[in-house]
């Protein structure tokens, strides 16, 4: 390990992450699949929606290691949730994205193994990670066994009720990933976010 | 009195004296020796000769005097509404074989509308039919080579073989003893020929009431083993399912009768239905299940059923298909919430393309009772007046309802019913294309049916109730879609869930009213247009940022 390098994502979360987002990519291409009739990645229509349908149930193991390994290294509120001070610091870490960055002025906030996550970042995550994650989990699961659940759907509004929860979420996500993307160039170097999470270590 | 009786008694030993005995007769009349009333003095029923030689003309002789019970019954028949006499048929003078028999005159008579006339024929006598108030009994003999145990037969012990358990002998006897057993059975029937009835007995007189044989007696003589017990007749005289209720099948409704099918105790085969159902026939018989003779029209089709296919509802339409595709669960793994699309769909929607599809979506209203169709007292209770259910929806008169029109009825019903309303949606096939070959072409695409395009879109109705019947209102499945779905919008399909290009580009195209209706049809797809944008809001914002990071070179 080099001197100004510190050691910010654990193992398991790092495996977590990988997993997480091929997992992610797939239920992403065949929900687009799926939902596009105009769009045609698998000629196999059964083939797309058996992947996509355990695609989810492997998301949904995917969450539940999350919070086990967070059981397990702890510091699950300190990276998660948003404190007084974070919330002060909004202001000036939106100042820094939109305007600082451009500037070359310094980012107001520094990860270190104990609070890995700026305000926004925390925001973002929390909300992926509390909110949207366990709808799009759960939904998806009842529309996987739609006959098991069928009074629950008809007393919720019915099918397309749950079929719009699980699309809107599904867009949220794709909306997240694409500036989670972007943000994870915003390092020292274009990689350096990226290289982190497979090393572990951030310069 | 005392007078009376000793005049009584006199005529007792006086008249026979008088009587002029049966062999005076015979010195003139010695051809009648042998007639049927042979052993009777002729002056028994010539009551009016007194003395001998007799007058030129006699009176006719009165049956009824002896054959009152006979006469009674003739003169009850059909034969004496004819005009017949009893001198039709019978000929005092005459020996008793000379007596007349139904075939007498009528020798011609083919039964040509008796189905099985040949069977029929060969084990009943006229008078089985077409007697009145007969009785018959049938006599069941098994003989057998081999010992036969009791309980082969009478299984419960109640020493009564019911049809169940005569079935299973049957079963147990052609796959267990096969050839070394014989059964006869004999039906007799103990009709007055002198009560015709003007009709036969119906087939229901014995395949179904079981009017004139009550009783069936079995006799067993297997290998030295003798005994005997009761049967129930329906063992021998196979119960027909329908015949009672064959008046309200559609072939019953439309005059077809049994004979016109049942040619013979053979299966009825396609040609039968062929020669009314040509144009179907001609379909079916170049397909996949007509070749090797792997389904016939029967298998399918069950003449009997008073529902026509027209009226099965989607799972009686399935389990015809599934009598033979008893997997068909299983094969249909691929298709996602197989079990959903079964509630809904039947086999042909998919597997007959051909076939012509309509869609129909009944109201429901669910209160404390539970959910039931909505009724025009519903209708009539929540608006106020008798008003056609089609005018109150159809504001304007056009035959066409639009979403400014369906939405604030639905809402009305809605808040005057204080219940539930609900929209059920089925497909429905409304002219099955018999040609089901094409299977290996499905090409499990949601799209056929979950988009704009879908076979059945052209025919969707909406059904309301009227004070008589039900109005089929026209109406677009993306209409229904603008319903809120506060009202439970049982079905999940049409283009509303599925969006495509040439949404994007019709909307993009429209202006004005048109927009605005559209606009109000796109449903829960305003989320995709509004996902979409966003999503390419995102990579915009993200593109910027990245023209500025090279700009200031960060």
């Amino acid at each position: 390990m080099k001197k100004n390098e510190t050691d910010l994502h654990p193992f398991l979360i790092r495996i977590w992450h990988w997993a997480n987002a091929l997992i992610v990519f797939v239920l992403i291409v065949t929900g687009a699949d799926l939902r596009f009739t105009d769009v045609d990645i698998f000629s196999d229509y059964g083939f797309t929606v058996n992947l996509h349908k355990y695609a989810g149930y492997l998301l949904a193991v995917s969450f539940l290691f999350w919070i086990a390994v967070y059981q397990i290294i702890g510091g699950f509120t300190r990276h998660y949730v948003l404190s007084f001070k974070d919330m002060r610091s909004i202001p000036a870490q939106t100042t820094y994205y939109i305007h600082g960055h451009f500037r070359g002025g310094t980012n107001p906030f520094k990860a270190s193994p104990s609070s890995r996550f700026n305000a926004l970042q925390k925001l973002a995550y929390s909300f992926i990670m509390f909110i949207a994650m366990p709808l799009i989990i759960a939904t998806g699961i009842v529309f996987g066994n739609i006959m098991d659940f069928y009074a629950l759907i008809s007393a919720t509004g019915g099918i397309r009720v749950l079929d719009i929860i699980h699309v809107i979420v599904g867009y949220i996500f794709v909306i997240y990933l694409i500036v989670h993307l972007y943000m994870a160039t915003l390092g020292k170097h274009v990689f350096s976010h990226t290289k982190a999470m497979i090393t572990g270590r951030e310069e | 009195m005392r007078r009376f009786l000793s005049l009584a008694i006199l005529s007792l030993f006086v008249l026979p004296l008088c009587t002029i005995a049966a062999e005076e007769c015979f010195d003139c009349h010695d051809k009648y020796k042998k007639s049927n009333h042979g052993k009777l003095d002729c002056v028994v029923c010539h009551n009016d000769i007194k003395d001998l030689p007799h007058a030129d003309k006699l009176a006719k002789p009165a049956c009824t005097s002896c054959h009152a019970e006979a006469a009674k019954s003739f003169q009850a028949s059909v034969h004496s509404d004819k005009g017949f006499k009893c001198s039709g048929c019978h000929n005092v003078h005459t020996p008793a074989r000379d007596t007349k028999t139904c075939a007498s005159c009528h020798s011609r008579v083919v039964h040509k509308t008796l189905p099985s006339a040949q069977k029929h024929l060969a084990e009943l006598e006229c008078s089985g039919c077409h007697a009145r108030a007969v009785q018959g009994r049938i006599s069941v003999k098994v003989d057998s080579k081999q010992s036969m145990a009791k309980d082969t037969l009478d299984k419960d012990g109640n020493k009564f073989v019911d049809v169940g358990e005569w079935k299973d002998f049957l079963v147990h006897s052609y796959s267990m003893v096969k050839d070394s057993y014989r059964i006869k059975r004999v039906y007799s029937v103990a009709g007055s020929a002198h009560n015709i009835g003007a009709k036969a007995i119906s087939c229901n007189g014995c395949h179904v009431e079981n009017k004139v044989f009550r009783k069936a007696t079995l006799e067993v003589n297997a290998a030295g083993q003798h005994f005997s017990m009761g049967l129930d007749p329906h063992s021998v005289i196979p119960r027909l399912p329908m015949t009672d209720l064959y008046g309200l099948t559609s072939h019953g409704k439309s005059g077809v009768l049994c004979q016109d099918c049942h040619v013979s105790q053979e299966r009825i085969d396609d040609g039968v239905c062929a020669r009314c159902h040509a144009k179907v026939y001609g379909v079916y018989k170049g397909t996949k299940h007509a070749k090797g003779t792997a389904a016939y029209c029967t298998d399918c089709h069950d003449p009997h059923k008073v529902k026509t296919y027209r009226e099965l509802g989607t799972g009686e339409r399935i389990s015809v298909c599934a009598r033979c595709h008893t997997n068909y669960m299983e094969k249909h793994r691929w298709l996602p919430h197989a079990e959903l699309h079964f509630m809904y769909l039947e086999c042909s929607t998919c597997h007959s393309p051909q076939s012509e599809k309509g869609m129909v979506f009944n109201v429901s209203v669910g209160g404390e009772e539970g959910k039931r169709k909505l009724t025009y007292d519903d209708v009539a209770a929540a608006f106020g007046s008798r008003k056609r259910a089609r005018n109150l929806i159809d504001v304007n008169g056009d035959g066409r309802i639009v979403s400014s029109e369906i939405v604030p009825f639905f809402e009305d019903l809605k808040k005057k019913t204080q219940g539930k309303v609900g929209i059920e949606g089925s497909i429905v096939v409304t002219g099955v294309y018999h040609d089901y070959s094409q299977v290996q072409k499905r090409d499990k695409v949601c799209a056929t049916c979950h988009s704009e395009d879908a076979p059945f879109y052209q025919s969707m109705y909406l059904v309301l109730p009227e004070e008589k019947g039900f109005s089929y209102m026209p109406v677009k499945g993306t209409v229904l879609s603008t319903v809120p779905s506060s009202l439970g919008v049982n079905f999940f399909l049409l283009g509303e869930t599925k969006m495509r290009w040439s949404d994007v580009r019709a909307l993009l195209g429209a202006r004005g009213e048109a927009r605005r209706e559209l606009l109000q049809e796109l449903g829960f797809r305003w989320v995709d247009i509004a996902g979409i944008f966003l999503c390419l809001a995102a990579l915009f914002l993200v593109c910027i940022h990245i023209i500025l990071r090279v700009v200031f070179r960060r």
